[in-house]
């Protein structure tokens, strides 16, 4: 097979072209991830939240975690925010706003997002978002380099720090194993306002906006969540601004992967461009060397020769001169004695 | 310099061996600290800092520094410009 420049470089240009608008065209196209169709929520209604802690206690006890310094029965403890840690994967939190009388409570957990940053950060792909709803880690590949942490726009994730060997990053798993039996998840299970409420995320929705229809005076007419980091597993409705019961309403509406990917996109094409431009670049060095040696050992070979030749010549040259002296010579002689032999017959006979 | 053909009666307390020992003892404390009481022993990283100075300023940093011996090594090894610096 034969290429001609031409087309070659037309090859060239449309791989080029081709690296370079990838992903801006699929950027464009129409369609968005917004969730696994059919995929568990659970919508925390921050009006109905008494600040109990039994969601607490309940999601102590299901993922068998460490017993607390306090006791959940001490509501002391919500006087100070308090964030997840690797000993607890949720917290209530109390809140005061100058348009409520008395405290407001908001329960921290993950928020399970249809794309989550965590999953996006991860280089060994830890985090996997199920079918069903539940963002889950899986500790066995993890390798503890906390990117998870850095990227959560929740600040949820936690990490074992006091773990020497096998130090996790813990949080909540929305009770996966629980709700994959069939079971709701520990928090929503215990709460006795039904604050929480588990379902599919499509209902929780219309359950959210009926209420917000309802009780236009009661609630903010937004559902938290539903749009924030490209959408979340864990829907949120309050009483006040999200941003006075701690909830960031600087994030957009952008999935964190959307973010990254097209620089990530590239990582695999440097990877694999490098090493051959690198290796080639490389090749041709080496040839220049070895040609350049040849070169200089051919200019060599040729002087060499040259000279040779030269000398050669020239004795060629002196030994023909040497040659004719001695023939002129022999023929001097020659005629020399035919003379004198000529003499010596003339004065015989006269 | 010293035309004695032993070293036996030299003292090994040089101001050189003298820091780097401090600094391998105390590293090797350390070391014994990380591996048995975890990162939280040893660092002040926490929930909400989960990267220190190590990655922030080492891994981060530290990189970006080394460029300079890629490039030079790339320059020599790869593009083969051995002698191009003049004296």
């Amino acid at each position: 097979m034969s290429i001609s420049r031409r087309k070659f470089l037309g090859w060239i240009g449309a791989a080029g072209a081709g690296s370079a608008i990838g992903s801006t065209a699929l950027a464009g196209g129409n369609k968005h991830f917004t969730g696994y169709p059919g995929s568990y929520a659970v919508l925390h209604d921050t009006v109905l939240c008494v600040g109990c802690r039994l969601c607490e206690a309940s999601c102590n006890k299901v993922n068998e975690l460490p017993a607390p310094d306090k006791p959940f029965t001490d509501l002391e403890v919500l006087n100070k925010k308090r964030r997840t840690t690797a000993k607890t994967y949720t917290v209530v939190n109390k809140y005061e706003s100058a348009g409520k009388k008395g405290p407001l409570f908001r329960k921290i957990q993950c928020n399970h997002c249809l794309e989550p940053a965590c999953a996006s950060a991860c280089f060994v792909r830890a985090f996997s978002k199920t079918a069903v709803g539940a963002v889950t880690y899986d500790s066995t590949v993890c390798v503890g380099c906390r990117y998870c942490m850095v990227a959560c726009p929740f600040e949820i994730p936690a990490y074992e720090y006091d773990e020497p060997l096998t130090p996790r990053v813990m949080k909540c798993t929305m009770c996966y194993p629980r709700i994959t039996k069939g079971q709701l998840p520990g928090c929503v299970e215990a709460c006795p306002k039904e604050a929480l409420t588990y379902g599919k995320r499509e209902d929780l929705l219309k359950i959210a906006r009926a209420r917000i229809r309802k009780y236009p005076d009661r609630y903010v007419d937004h559902v938290y969540g539903e749009s924030e980091m490209g959408g979340t597993s864990w829907l949120y409705l309050s009483g006040v601004p999200f941003s006075e019961i701690g909830m960031r309403e600087d994030l957009g509406i952008t999935p964190a992967p959307d973010l990254t990917s097209g620089a990530l996109a590239v990582v695999p094409m440097v990877v694999g461009l490098w090493p051959v431009l690198l290796t080639g670049i490389y090749a041709i060095s080496k040839r220049k060397e070895k040609i350049a040696e040849q070169e200089l050992n051919e200019a060599v070979k040729h002087a060499a020769n040259e000279v040779k030749e030269k000398a050669e010549a020239k004795l060629a040259e002196a030994l023909a001169k040497a040659h004719t002296e001695k023939d002129a010579a022999v023929e001097k002689a020659v005629k020399k004695a035919l003379e004198e032999a000529a003499k010596s017959q003339a004065k015989e006979d006269s | 310099m010293s035309d004695k053909a032993t070293t036996a009666d030299k003292t090994l307390f040089t101001p050189f061996n003298v820091v780097a020992g401090f600094i391998i003892i105390i590293g090797t404390v350390i070391t014994i600290l990380r591996f048995t009481g975890g990162l939280a022993a040893v660092t002040n990283l926490s929930d909400n800092n989960p990267w220190g100075l190590w990655i922030g300023f080492d891994l981060l940093v530290g990189v970006a520094l080394a460029a300079g011996g890629f490039v030079t090594s790339a320059a020599v090894y790869l593009f083969g410009m051995k002698n191009t610096i003049q004296r």
